[in-house]
């Protein structure tokens, strides 16, 4: 049964409920304003008066009709009773339904009936009964669209808390495996579900998620990104420090690790801290392909890194600073295709890089069939008519290409958007100090990762500080029977993860 | 000073790349011009005289019990004798980390951007090295370890590129002006960068884990050591010791002789690289210990509100801190190592005996 | 504490954000501002003044899918106090940067280059563009502007054309071999050796070569050709070696990489390719006196034969192989007997090759090498070893 703890204390809200049926609906009515979703079906059970309430959309209609309407006015025994008998019958056995608590309050009431329960008022009594009739139209169990794998499950989250909680229950089936409930959002009062293994996560750093989690103060959460940006820990910087994804068995791998998942109803989108940079360059189906693959590919997506982070500022530093590091027959053409350009290098990549994330952005907001006419236009028309047009050269359309096609291999976006923000100071210090620019700009960003912290765990470890015994799944993935322990950057709890004894020799 | 500590092998990386950093610019062209071809043994010869140094820093550190220098010597001696040897302590390190801002500042107009003022390459820099000392050492010593690999293996690939092009005649005759330009020229590898170390009696008490502490030193100085015999080594070799003396940076004309297969050409920017990331730690340990020292001297509780002003005057020092480049070269090569053995062993060893002395009072 | 993080973070980037705006770039510049030099050219003028001849590419006639009647280079001159002087000149005549990091060849004029070229070169080696892997060789019997001017056949840039004949002869005949700068300033203020450099000579009427004319012919009338080896003292230019004196002193410091060894046998000649070679100097003290042994190991393979020998027997590539040291002996002889008696010039660095041996005695002659060479004692081991004898097994001419 879910455990109510009530964080926000309006006092005034948890009035207790009026035992007059005629005044207590007046009282909710005059609440809710004479909404049109809610509705009253009062009745008479053995001449006591009853009401029962619930929001219509947000109710399983064939429940409310078949377990509590039905049992109610059809199969109660129709000796007659006290109104307190009513009441303890109805609850004890009358209804047949799984979930059901008493409430005594109006605030309760309201949390019940908003989050679709039906609740049945007698006439008299100080209490309420409360069914759990949840269900409304949900898009169910789809394959995923943002995080699309070749190898692997292809089912994501949904919208739904409780499907989301059982998505991960049925990967996981552990007693270990806790469930803790929190309200969040003063008006949307939003369902949040702290999810992880007790005895593998750290109790600190479940201390520390509830804790931040508790004093998030605001009046609506609509999706996860509200609670990461409440209690992520670098508040200044580009690179994200929680984790999000909408697969259930990279969450459940997460959670495996020892860390803590974080779901929000409403999103499909789960968070999972502490996130480490390491974790935003790996993806679940590294895991599922065999290990020679994934670390080749994990190799390849460190060099995608620097790709999409310094290919065009290297580009502007050895085009116009360091024209002796480029061999002499590509010197050669460059300064070919270069003539007649009109702006500087700087100028024309910036020019480009903007219009690569104006194209980006459009081919995400535009309607699928359209989004396709809009690539075409933008690879096309935009790029090869401003070859043509003597507007850009050739080599930087190819940089800008490489750089963008670079920015899209890593698995988590958040991590993709803030490398491409990056970029752009990048390029200005390329500009104005070629390669000197950028390195001391790239100190300065390894600097700022060191500094990180992801629920107090060292943002870049286990590279700075170096754990030589976490090495094993970093940049190289160990055959799962390698995989001995848990990483110790995580968690330091329950160590063990495989016996390396299990293994067909 | 909010308590940061470094593990001990974050310790020995500052110390490997401290070692490396700006001596590798400064070391070989005077080394070359005196000991000649014989200029890497008094390197070696340097190094095993600056193990025993680092030795005795060590123990030093154990009788400072978990102080650092500025808090020992003003334990020691009181606050006013204390503070006066401080102050000449703290200077040095002042002024050594406005030399090694220059050096970096002369490397990259003479290199790389010639037209680009001394002043912004040098704000430029010191913004990120105060960024450094901002974060702290934790982060520092973190960095170290992010940097580490790629430093070693660009010094490996700069290696494996130059060992075609390696001629051993050059360095024949062996010995062949006597001993003595040998044992004259080793105190300038001695000045830099082992004098200088004793910055690090700053940063020890925050070194985790007493007992693998004086190994990490120890090592840190070694491979630092080798990896600059190394790269002297290499001028002589390829370049030969009259043109490695004929050059400001040998070490970086050496990059531009890299040519693999005739495409790869052109690296000198990417050993240029490496310099830079040494010479950042350099100094930002040197800045770091600087502010810590001087915060501990004037008993602040923290040392970010003096990197921004303190960083100023560095900029100025570092611009007026010499005239020319054929200044600095005698400077270094006569005037830095008397300077540096005074402040980096003989104030030391002062405060040494100092501590010997209350220890056996006390116990 | 984040409040006063937040305060430093934007004090530092607002910092970080002016100086970028102020700074600007100072040493920025782009490519289509660049004039690409490949090739210089010094001399000096009749007054006494530095003649710089510079070869700029055009990179949009080299690097294009449709080519002009533009020449693929140009080559501008000016005159000037110092070389430098005459280098910023230049910017009245182009409209560009001149950038140097490309140079591949710079040609001294033969009147400098026996003035002495010292003085000229610190430039060159003094300038962070300039790298080091440029040749230098001296323009013979013609002037620099006329040379840096001729359009070559096949190769666009000339300076490349030069560039790689320098580095075919050198490796595949012997006969002459590529000085790069660092190596010629190394080995001029070496006491122990002299340096030789690269002749440059052009072929063809002197008044054809600049026009592109000149490449639309098939066998173009102009064209540029390596040349032997100028003998420098110290960095005076005081004559040159022949063809076969050229090739023995490459055999003699072991620059041959291959080569051909042509010599008489029976009613013929025979021709061998060499393969590898492999020189060691020492230098020997008898009784205080030094003398220098150099052994020579070389590699071939039979690679023409115009008599009639009997290849199957195991004595006839023996005698080959006799033969070819013969020859290979008689270049270096002749080499070293030009330098010591022609020019009294230690141009294969015995001096070097002593000072390493002996330190202690070198120094009582350094002051004085040249005449001590001119009476130093050589002595001179070739081994050949001929292995293979190609797709042949016999001579196709038949005996008899």
């Amino acid at each position: 049964m879910l455990k109510q703890k009530s964080n926000n204390q309006t006092s005034a809200a948890s009035k207790p409920l009026i035992p007059d049926l005629e005044e207590s609906l007046a009282h909710i009515r005059s609440t809710m304003g004479d909404s049109s979703d809610l509705v009253i079906r009062p009745m008479v059970i053995h001449k006591t008066s009853a009401a029962v309430l619930f929001m219509d959309g947000l109710v399983d209609m064939n429940a409310v009709q078949d377990f509590i309407l039905d049992a109610l006015m059809h199969e109660m025994s129709s000796k007659r009773v006290s109104s307190h008998q009513l009441y303890l019958t109805i609850k004890e056995s009358s209804l047949p339904i799984g979930e059901m608590e008493e409430i005594e309050t109006y605030k309760e009431l309201f949390d019940k009936l908003l989050s679709g329960e039906t609740i049945v008022l007698i006439e008299k009594q100080k209490k309420a009964l409360s069914a759990s009739t949840k269900g409304w139209r949900d898009r169910g169990v789809q394959e995923t669209t943002s995080e699309s794998v070749i190898r692997g499950p292809k089912e994501a989250f949904t919208e739904t808390l409780r499907t989301n909680t059982a998505l991960l229950r049925r990967k996981i089936k552990d007693p270990a495996l806790r469930v803790e409930p929190k309200k969040i959002g003063r008006k949307t009062h939003t369902d949040v579900a702290v999810v992880y293994l007790e005895g593998t996560a750290e109790t600190e750093v479940i201390e520390d998620v509830m804790r931040r989690l508790d004093q998030i103060d605001i009046d609506g959460v609509l999706e996860g990104g509200y609670i990461e940006e409440f209690m992520q820990d670098a508040q200044y910087s580009p690179f994200p420090t929680v984790y999000n994804s909408e697969k259930p068995d990279a969450i459940a791998g997460g959670i495996l690790e020892g860390r803590i998942a974080i779901i929000t109803d409403g999103t499909p989108n789960v968070l999972l801290v502490p996130a480490l940079f390491v974790n935003f360059m790996q993806s679940s189906e590294d895991y599922y392909q065999r290990s020679d693959i994934s670390t080749f590919i994990r190799i390849l997506r460190l060099f995608c890194f620097f790709v999409a982070l310094f290919m065009p500022s290297l580009y502007i530093a050895f085009t116009t600073f360091h024209q002796e590091m480029l061999p002499a027959p590509l010197l050669i053409s460059l300064a070919a295709q270069r003539e007649g350009v009109p702006f500087p290098a700087l100028v024309e990549a910036l020019m480009m890089e903007l219009t690569f994330e104006v194209l980006r952005e459009a081919g995400i907001r535009l309607p699928k069939p359209v989004g396709s006419a809009v690539s075409i236009v933008g690879a096309l028309v935009l790029g090869q008519s401003a070859v043509q047009a003597g507007l850009v050269s050739p080599a930087m359309v190819i940089v800008v290409a490489l750089t963008a096609i670079s920015s899209f291999v890593f698995p988590a976006y958040n991590m993709a958007i803030s490398v491409r923000i990056l970029r752009f100071p990048m390029m200005m210090l390329a500009a104005s100090f070629g390669l000197y620019g950028i390195i001391l700009g790239m100190i300065a960003m390894v600097l700022h990762l060191c500094s990180l912290k992801s629920f107090n765990k060292p943002y870049m470890s286990p590279f700075a500080p170096f754990i030589p015994k976490d090495q094993k799944d970093v940049l190289v993935r160990f055959p799962h029977w390698g995989l001995l322990s848990r990483p110790s950057s995580l968690t330091k709890k329950d160590q063990k993860r495989v016996d390396s004894t299990s293994k067909e020799r | 000073m909010d308590n940061q500590t470094i593990t001990p092998r974050q310790f020995m990386f500052l110390v490997i790349l401290f070692t490396v950093g700006s001596s590798i610019l400064i070391v070989p062209g005077p080394l070359a011009a005196q000991a000649k071809q014989d200029a890497w043994l008094s390197i070696i010869l340097s190094i095993l005289i600056g193990l025993l140094l680092i030795l005795f820093y060590d123990h030093m550190t154990k009788l400072m019990e978990g102080k650092t220098f500025v808090q020992a010597t003003i334990m020691v001696f009181g606050n006013w004798f204390g503070r006066f040897l401080l102050f000449f302590y703290l200077s040095f390190l002042f002024i050594l980390a406005a030399l090694v801002l220059r050096n970096i500042g002369d490397f990259m107009t003479t290199e790389i951007i010639p037209e680009t003022p001394l002043q912004f390459t040098h704000i430029l820099f010191l913004i990120v090295v105060i960024w450094g000392a901002y974060l702290g050492l934790e982060v520092m010593g973190r960095s170290a370890e992010i940097f580490m690999p790629w430093v070693f293996l660009l010094l490996i690939f700069f290696t494996i590129t130059l060992v075609p092009q390696i001629k051993i005649e050059n360095l024949q005759p062996f010995l062949g002006e006597g001993v003595m330009p040998v044992l004259s020229t080793s105190t300038l590898a001695l000045g830099t960068p082992l004098l200088e170390m004793v910055v690090f009696l700053m940063i020890l008490p925050y070194v985790k884990d007493a007992q693998p502490k004086r190994k990490a030193w120890v090592l840190g100085v070694l491979i630092g050591g080798f990896i600059l015999t190394v790269i002297t080594l290499l001028c002589l070799l390829v370049l030969g010791s009259d043109l490695a003396a004929l050059n400001t940076f040998p070490s970086y004309r050496l990059a531009q002789k890299i040519n693999i297969a005739g495409f790869l050409e052109g690296l000198e920017v990417v050993i240029g690289i490496i310099w830079m990331l040494t010479i950042f730690f350099k100094m930002v340990v040197l800045y770091y210990c600087v502010t810590v020292g001087i915060a501990q001297f004037l008993t602040m509780d923290d040392h970010r509100p003096l990197l921004l002003p303190l960083g100023m005057g560095i900029i100025v020092l570092s611009i007026i801190a010499y005239p020319d480049v054929a200044y600095f070269e005698t400077f270094v090569a006569t005037t830095w190592f008397p300077y540096a053995l005074t402040h980096g062993f003989l104030l030391p060893a002062l405060v040494w005996i100092g501590l010997l002395i209350k220890k056996k009072r006390s116990g | 504490m984040i409040v006063m993080k937040r305060g430093i973070f934007f004090k530092v980037s607002a910092a970080a954000l002016c100086l970028l705006l102020l700074t600007g770039c100072w040493n920025s510049k782009d490519l289509d501002k660049l004039g690409i030099v490949v090739a210089m050219g010094i001399d000096k003028t009749d007054d006494d003044q530095y003649l710089l001849v510079t070869q700029v590419i055009n990179p949009s006639e080299i690097a294009t899918e449709a080519p002009t009647t533009r020449p693929p280079v140009s080559t501008y001159s000016t005159t000037g106090e110092t070389i430098f002087e005459a280098f910023r000149k230049l910017a009245s005549e182009s409209s560009r940067d001149m950038y140097l990091a490309q140079l591949r060849l710079l040609v001294i004029g033969e009147d400098l280059a026996e003035e002495g070229m010292m003085s000229s070169l610190d430039l060159f080696y003094r300038d962070h563009q300039f790298r080091t892997a440029f040749y230098v060789a001296v323009a013979r019997d013609t002037d620099v502007n006329t040379l840096l001017s001729i359009l070559t056949p096949y190769e666009k840039i000339p300076a490349n054309k030069l560039m790689s004949a320098i580095e075919a002869v050198e490796q595949s005949h012997g006969s002459s071999k590529g000085v790069r700068i660092d190596e010629l300033i190394s080995q001029i203020r070496n006491k122990g050796q002299n340096p030789v450099i690269t002749g440059l000579l052009k072929e063809g009427p002197s008044d054809t070569g600049n026009n592109i004319t000149n490449i639309e012919n098939i066998d173009a009338p102009s064209n540029l050709t390596i040349d032997h080896l100028g003998v420098l003292k110290d960095d005076r230019l005081v004559g040159w070696l022949d063809d076969e004196a050229s090739r023995g002193y490459n055999y003699i410091l072991g620059n041959v990489k291959s080569s051909v060894v042509t010599h008489p046998c029976t009613d013929g000649t025979a021709s061998i390719e060499i393969l590898r070679t492999q020189s060691n100097m020492d230098a020997v003290f008898k009784g205080g006196e030094p003398s220098i042994a150099i052994e020579l190991d070389v590699e071939g393979n039979v690679g023409e034969l115009d008599c009639p020998i009997d290849l199957g027997e195991a004595d006839s590539l023996k005698d080959l192989n006799k033969e070819t040291e013969k020859e290979i002996k008689r270049l270096m002889e002749t080499s070293i007997q030009i330098s010591q008696d022609d020019y009294g010039i230690d141009i294969f660095g015995f001096g070097s090759v002593i000072h390493r041996k002996n330190p202690k005695y070198w120094k009582t002659v350094e002051d004085d090498w040249d005449t001590h060479f001119k009476e130093l004692d050589v002595d001179i081991q070739v081994k050949a070893e001929l292995r293979r004898k190609g797709n042949s097994t016999q001579p196709i001419k038949k005996e008899g």
